[in-house]
Parts: structure tokens; C-alpha cells; sequence
């Protein structure tokens, strides 16, 4: 087998079966014709090293094959910013995913702070990016083409545009609502045991165990129910940030919402009870103090911010405007 | 890594390659009202000035006869067999279309330029 043939084969190999015969055949005689150009103006035959340098020059099998494809790039350029900021989401994503366990173990005390920061930065991080993006891409060459069908992009309207405001950018909003789905998403996760974060018991430095008191038994449904609303209210932000009356109804629920459970859980505090492990008495008391006090004063700004959360939303809803 | 800013040279070429990629259609449309088979259709091309490159030009014609602007055959010439190209019908009505528009650009850009 000749040079020729070797590339040609090579060439096939990546052709679709249906017309690889034919583009190979026309194929050949181009580069026939090219050898025989090139023959004809040296007055001899090509050496083996000057017929590999022709067919060289021609492009790498790969390259020669792609060009005979129906889809040209992977992504196209009317699709690209769409993909690129959707990228930017799915990395926001992966950094929450992996910084909030760790928060967590952190705060509880479970183990090495920079043990912790490894482990989210160099493990959880450059996997669940790595996947996120690869599922990004593959939706996106999907509707490159035609494979998912998509009216988002196309079926927009000017008007449905969030109005600008000096205080906050478009970006900002969406990025702000992107941050609350990602943050709610997780916490109804995790909240219904569907997204397990091994930080052992809730323990304080090992010494003192934290038992939830019985109201966040009693409280797991309408928890539950304000954490979906908040989630459905933070995505309808995202998609269509100029709705500002439908966007107004859901916070203005979220701040009720959290104000009724605000309410009921002033009213049953202790919130934790704590067990001693290896702590003493002495000590059992001042942390249930602090926690205590945390808990009201937590309690308190929560209230307050609630309530003016309430307004706020009261006042878009009533006017229609940001 | 360290970006290069690309030269002027760069740019040129690369607005230049832009320009043409969109008159080449027409120029191939154009030499196809006469059969040719690739190799002599690229140098057709190059005799007009034309240079273009054969691994762009072969699967070019292969969309344009995909959307029924060419029509082509197999046939034996200098005893080989080379696939024969030339305007379909519709190439011909879409080749004077696209002809008018260039001379509508081509004036206007006269009067730019």
C-alpha cells in the first residue's frame, strides 16, 4: 500500500459510511492532480519523501475529514454567550457545592480547617466543576443542534427585561437570585436527607452535643414549604427578572413565611438542648447561655429584617416598579 | 502564559480571509456555469486571481450540490474518473440573486471607499 493509500485510509476511517467512497474517491484525484502538477513542473517523478510532503501539506486526517461534516463547531458563535454565561453559573454552583460542607464541618469543629480548605478546593471543586461543565456542553451542543429543542432564546420579549436601577445591575439580580436557588437548592436537600454532609453529630469541639429540640420535628413541612417557595421565587427572578409583580408575590411570601416561622420558633426556644460529652457543668451552662443569647439576638434581626422585607415587597407589588 | 497581541499583519489577514470567504460561493457559482471537475475549478479560479484552498473548496461544493445549487456526475477524463460539477437551475436563479447583490454592496461601497 502507498503513501496515498495509507492517508486516504486514514481519511475514510473519520468519513461518514454513506459518502465515503465517493469523497474518497474525488479525493484521490485531487491529489493525484497535485502530485502530477507537481511532477510536471520538476520534468520527473516525486521521491516517496516529496509525495508524503504533498499529502502533508494537505492537511491531517482528522482535519481533511471534519471539513466534510454537517456541524462545523461545537458550539456556534449565536449560541456561545449563552454557553459561556451558563459556564459561569455551573462553576458558581460547583464552588457552593463544595465550600458549604466544609463551611460546615468548620464551624462544628470537625477537623482541620486547612484539611477542610484542601479538601473543598482540590477535591469536591475540580469535580463537580469538571461535571457541571461537561453536562453545560453537552446541553449546549444539544441545542446546537436541534437536539433540545429551546424557545428561551428566541421567544423573548423587550419588555419581559428587568428596568434598570442605579442600585442594582441586571447582573447583580440575576446573580443574586442564581446564589439564593443554588443556596435554598442545597438546603432543601439536605433538609430532606437527599443530600447527606457527613459532619458527624452536631457536636461542639467534640465536648458538647447539640440535640434540636423537638419544634424542628414539628416544623419540618412548613419549612420545607417556605425553603420551595423561596427556591421557586429565586428562579422566577432568574428567568424573568422583569416581572416584578410576580417576583414581589413570592418575596412577599418568603418574608411572611419567615416571619410566621420566626414567630413559632421564638416561642419554643431553646432551639438546642445541649449533653455534655466532655465538657463540665460550669461549662455546659455558659455555652447554653451564649447559644442562648445567639439565638435571640439571631431571632430578633430576623424578625426585623423580615419585616422589612414585607414592606419592600409590599411596595413593588402595589406599585409595580423595582 | 503570556498572550501576543496580534500584529497588524495578523488582523489584516484574518479581516481579509472574512472578506472573502463570502465572495468565493459567488466566484465558484460563477465558474460553474461551465462544467469543471475541482482540480480544474481551482485552477480556474487562480488564473482569475482567485487562489483557494482545495481542502475548503472540495467540501464547499459538496454543501452547495447538498442544497441543490450544483448538480455533478462521475465520469473517465485522461483516464480517471473525476466528478463533473455544474450550476443546477436553481444555482442559476440564485447565482443571478446573489450576483445583483454584490453590485448593490460593491456600489455602495464604491461611494465609502
Amino acid at each position: 500500500m502507498d503513501l496515498l493509500d495509507r492517508y486516504l485510509a486514514a481519511v475514510a476511517a473519520l468519513l461518514p459510511k454513506a459518502q465515503r467512497e465517493d469523497i474518497v474517491a474525488e479525493l484521490r484525484d485531487l491529489l493525484l492532480n497535485r502530485i502530477e502538477e507537481k511532477e510536471e513542473a520538476l520534468g520527473r517523478p516525486l521521491t516517496d519523501k516529496e509525495r508524503e510532503a504533498v499529502l502533508k501539506d494537505f492537511g491531517h486526517p482528522l482535519a481533511v475529514a471534519g471539513r466534510y461534516g454537517p456541524q462545523q463547531s461545537l458550539i456556534g458563535p449565536t449560541l456561545y454567550p449563552f454557553y459561556v454565561f451558563a459556564l459561569k453559573i455551573a462553576l458558581a454552583v460547583a464552588a457552593a457545592i463544595s465550600i458549604i460542607p466544609a463551611l460546615a464541618a468548620g464551624l462544628l469543629g470537625h477537623d482541620n480547617p486547612a484539611h477542610l480548605v484542601a479538601n473543598a478546593a482540590f477535591d469536591h471543586f475540580p469535580s463537580s466543576a469538571l461535571m457541571l461543565a461537561g453536562l453545560v456542553t453537552l446541553v449546549a451542543a444539544g441545542i446546537e443542534r436541534g437536539w433540545v429543542p429551546l424557545t428561551g432564546l428566541t421567544e423573548w420579549k423587550v419588555s419581559e427585561l428587568p428596568v434598570p436601577s442605579k442600585k442594582k445591575g441586571l447582573f447583580e439580580t440575576r446573580f443574586n437570585a442564581v446564589f439564593e436557588a443554588v443556596v435554598v437548592a442545597l438546603f432543601i436537600l439536605w433538609w430532606t436527607g437527599l443530600w447527606k454532609v457527613d459532619v458527624g453529630d452536631l457536636t461542639v469541639k467534640s465536648a458538647v452535643l447539640l440535640k434540636p429540640s423537638a419544634i424542628w420535628q414539628t416544623l419540618f413541612w412548613p419549612i420545607l414549604a417556605w425553603a420551595a417557595v423561596q427556591l421557586v421565587g429565586a428562579l422566577v427572578t432568574l428567568v424573568q427578572p422583569g416581572r416584578v409583580r410576580l417576583r414581589a408575590s413570592f418575596e412577599l411570601a418568603v418574608a411572611a413565611g419567615g416571619m410566621a416561622l420566626t414567630t413559632v420558633l421564638w416561642k419554643s426556644l431553646p432551639l438546642f438542648t445541649l449533653e455534655p460529652l466532655t465538657a463540665s457543668g460550669a461549662d455546659v451552662a455558659g455555652l447554653e447561655q451564649v447559644i442562648g443569647l445567639g439565638m435571640h439576638v439571631t431571632m430578633l434581626v430576623a424578625g426585623i429584617t423580615f419585616a422589612c422585607q414585607i414592606g419592600a415587597a409590599a411596595w413593588r407589588l402595589y406599585k409595580g416598579a423595582r | 502564559m503570556a498572550h501576543t497581541m496580534p500584529t497588524e499583519t495578523d488582523i489584516f489577514e484574518s479581516l481579509r480571509q472574512e472578506l472573502r470567504r463570502g465572495t468565493l460561493i459567488l466566484a465558484v457559482l460563477a465558474q460553474l456555469k461551465v462544467e469543471r471537475y475541482g482540480y480544474s475549478l481551482r485552477q480556474a479560479l487562480a488564473e482569475v486571481g482567485l487562489e483557494i484552498d482545495e481542502g475548503a473548496l472540495y467540501p464547499m461544493l459538496r454543501r452547495l450540490e447538498g442544497q441543490g445549487l450544483l448538480t455533478s456526475e462521475w465520469r473517465e477524463e485522461e483516464k480517471r474518473k473525476k466528478r463533473f460539477y455544474r450550476l443546477s437551475t436553481e444555482g442559476e436563479a440564485v447565482l443571478e440573486r446573489l450576483a445583483a447583490e454584490w453590485r448593490a454592496i460593491n456600489d455602495t461601497l464604491q461611494n465609502l471607499i
